[in-house]
């Protein structure tokens, strides 16, 4: 007997029907998502700087990285400043973080010190905003207001000239087959930027503000019980080969002179927001 | 005559099933799929495995860094299916998993049981018909529920901050599920077209964690070729479509999760007398998985079976 094809057109209706409604009776069993706490109540909220060299992590010492027109160098020590943080809300809104709680130094190779642990309030956020470098309110303030890690005289005087010159903002030494042999054999490059605007007499100002939308990487959403982590990306990489080439051989040096300025435009090229863990 | 024709028709019938076997790989999609199984009366047992691989840890717009993992799930499974009645059926499967992951500063491994699997089947309809005067029309359907089993192991600790960035790298879900499927299948003479649903309901772990829901549609093509008394062969081609509602994380979604998945398979099933060997090979035609943080390459899968 010829099958009909009302008969086939009843079948399929019936498919149809039974697929279309599976996904219904099992979604509207889902649960609700959680609602943001109003409250003021600060949550934490951590920064995470991961120093990179291209597509490969840094490796203090050890690795041998490439730079311009031949040139290659390994990192020996690595740290910088950042401070001033401030957070956008996916409403467009911003909570700038206390200034007391807002210096941090990130040195490569101290796992205790590769993080800014933030406090904020419960929402989402869709940008953050921080300076690569001391600002220079907090540059010029009296010592009892410059603590822990901007505390010039203790273990962190290494990273600070003087009144004027202020705080060494960035710091990268290591060596490289084509700097110059130095006094102790060695053939080192020394990177040390800074200058915040100076104290007592006008200098070169190399404080950058780095702003990162956090959207295509996954916004971060703080919650009391939870520890959520914007993970960024620094690639010092770009420290030498960013807009401005730095050539190792030419500038084995750099420290506050003008010569700075070229290095610490390419900063901003450094930062980049990889993911989330919320 | 008659009895001839039944023979062949339950030799030959290629009938569809479905598996959640492997069901973290492909980030809560992928895996389901698992070709046009061969009909069998009464019992068949079976050997599957299945090879698909990920990227994971891929940053914001795609950005390869140190972090990125490729992740390679292996699964070796067993199976077997019981005709309890000439409507009703019983499938069970119990899969091994073998899971690699590796990026440019890191490696581990998981090898162990997964999640076993039990789902019953009920044949909605059996039809055969003539048309255009002597072509024969042979439609089924089956639809069927099951269960999911946690016996594979699931690590709370992977899921942590800066692990891994999608909760996958686990042996099995931790979690008790529920699946409702729905096979149909219609076949003019030796070409078929073989149309699988199937919706997983995903519960809480002990650790709170709820992978997303999935769904998953497959269509396929298949053209039986005779070869010898008793024996065909039946390449078939087609796509399926999965795709996963996000993860819950205690009461928190977990933006890197879910997505979905299409994907185009080329296959082969054989028969030769009480055997059946097949293999398919898929390739994404788009996806979003995790919100683009993991990538699914293209996955293979072998099966030998033998009806009792």
């Amino acid at each position: 007997m010829p099958i009909s094809n009302q008969h086939l057109r009843n079948i399929m209706r019936r498919i149809i029907l039974i697929a279309m409604a599976l996904p219904w009776l099992v979604t509207s069993c889902k649960k609700d998502t959680a609602t943001i706490n109003a409250s003021t109540e600060l949550v934490p909220l951590t920064i995470e700087f991961d120093n990179i060299v291209g597509s490969q992590n840094l490796a203090l010492n050890t690795g041998i990285y490439n730079a311009n027109a031949g040139e290659t160098f390994s990192v020996q020590l690595l740290k910088y400043y950042v401070s001033n943080f401030k957070l956008t809300r996916t409403d467009g809104t911003e909570y700038v973080v206390p200034q007391d709680s807002s210096y941090f130094l990130i040195e490569e190779g101290n796992d205790d010190a590769e993080e800014a642990h933030l406090k904020v309030p419960v929402a989402d956020y869709a940008a953050v905003s921080f300076m690569l470098g001391v600002d220079s309110l907090r540059s010029t303030m009296d010592i009892t207001k410059r603590l822990g890690v901007l505390n010039p005289t203790g273990s962190y005087s290494d990273m600070y000239w003087n009144a004027n010159s202020g705080y060494i903002f960035f710091k990268m030494e290591g060596v490289s087959p084509q700097a110059p042999v130095d006094a102790t054999g060695q053939r080192k490059f020394k990177y040390h930027i800074g200058g915040f605007g100076g104290a007592t007499s006008p200098t070169i100002n190399n404080i950058k503000t780095i702003k990162l939308d956090l959207t295509a990487g996954g916004i971060a959403k703080p919650r009391k019980d939870r520890n959520s982590e914007v993970h960024l990306m620094v690639d010092i990489d770009k420290v030498l080969s960013g807009t401005n080439k730095v050539s190792i051989a030419a500038n084995p040096s750099v420290m506050f002179t003008n010569y700075s300025v070229n290095i610490a435009n390419n900063f901003s090229a450094m930062f980049r927001h990889d993911h989330t863990h919320n | 005559m008659k009895l001839e024709k039944k023979i062949i028709f339950l030799c030959i019938i290629l009938l569809p099933s479905m598996s959640w076997a492997c069901d973290i790989c492909g980030c809560g999609v992928g895996g389901g799929y698992i070709g046009i199984l061969p009909d069998f009366s009464n019992k068949i047992v079976g050997l599957r495995y299945r090879y698909n691989t990920l990227r994971t840890h891929i940053g914001a717009n795609g950005a390869i860094s140190y972090l990125t993992s490729d992740e390679t799930y292996q699964t070796a499974e067993a199976w077997a299916g019981w005709n309890i009645s000439s409507k009703i059926r019983v499938m069970a499967s119990v899969p091994y998993a073998f899971n690699q992951r590796k990026s440019q500063d890191s490696e581990g491994n998981k090898n162990g049981l997964g999640d076993i699997s039990v789902n019953g089947f009920y044949q909605l309809l059996n039809k055969r018909n003539t048309v255009f005067t002597n072509k024969l029309l042979v439609q089924t359907l089956w639809i069927g529920g099951g269960i999911k089993l946690p016996t594979g192991a699931y690590n709370p600790a992977d899921k942590g901050n800066g692990a891994t960035d999608a909760n996958l790298f686990q042996l099995g879900t931790g979690s008790l599920d529920f699946t409702a499927n729905a096979m149909y299948d219609i076949r003019l003479q030796d070409l078929g077209l073989n149309l699988v649903a199937g919706y997983k309901m995903n519960t809480a772990n002990k650790y709170a964690y709820d992978y997303g829901n999935k769904l998953n549609v497959s269509s396929q093509v298949y053209y039986k070729i005779k070869v010898a008394k008793k024996s065909n062969i039946a390449p078939n081609v087609g796509i399926s479509y999965e795709t996963a509602q996000q993860d819950m994380d205690d009461k928190y979604v977990v933006d890197v999760s879910g997505g979905r998945l299409l994907l185009g398979t080329v296959g082969m099933e054989t028969v030769w007398n009480k055997t059946s060997i097949g293999a398919n090979w898929q390739t994404p035609f788009g996806q979003k998985l995790a919100n683009n943080f993991v990538k699914a390459n293209n996955r293979m899968m072998l099966h030998l079976a033998f009806v009792l």
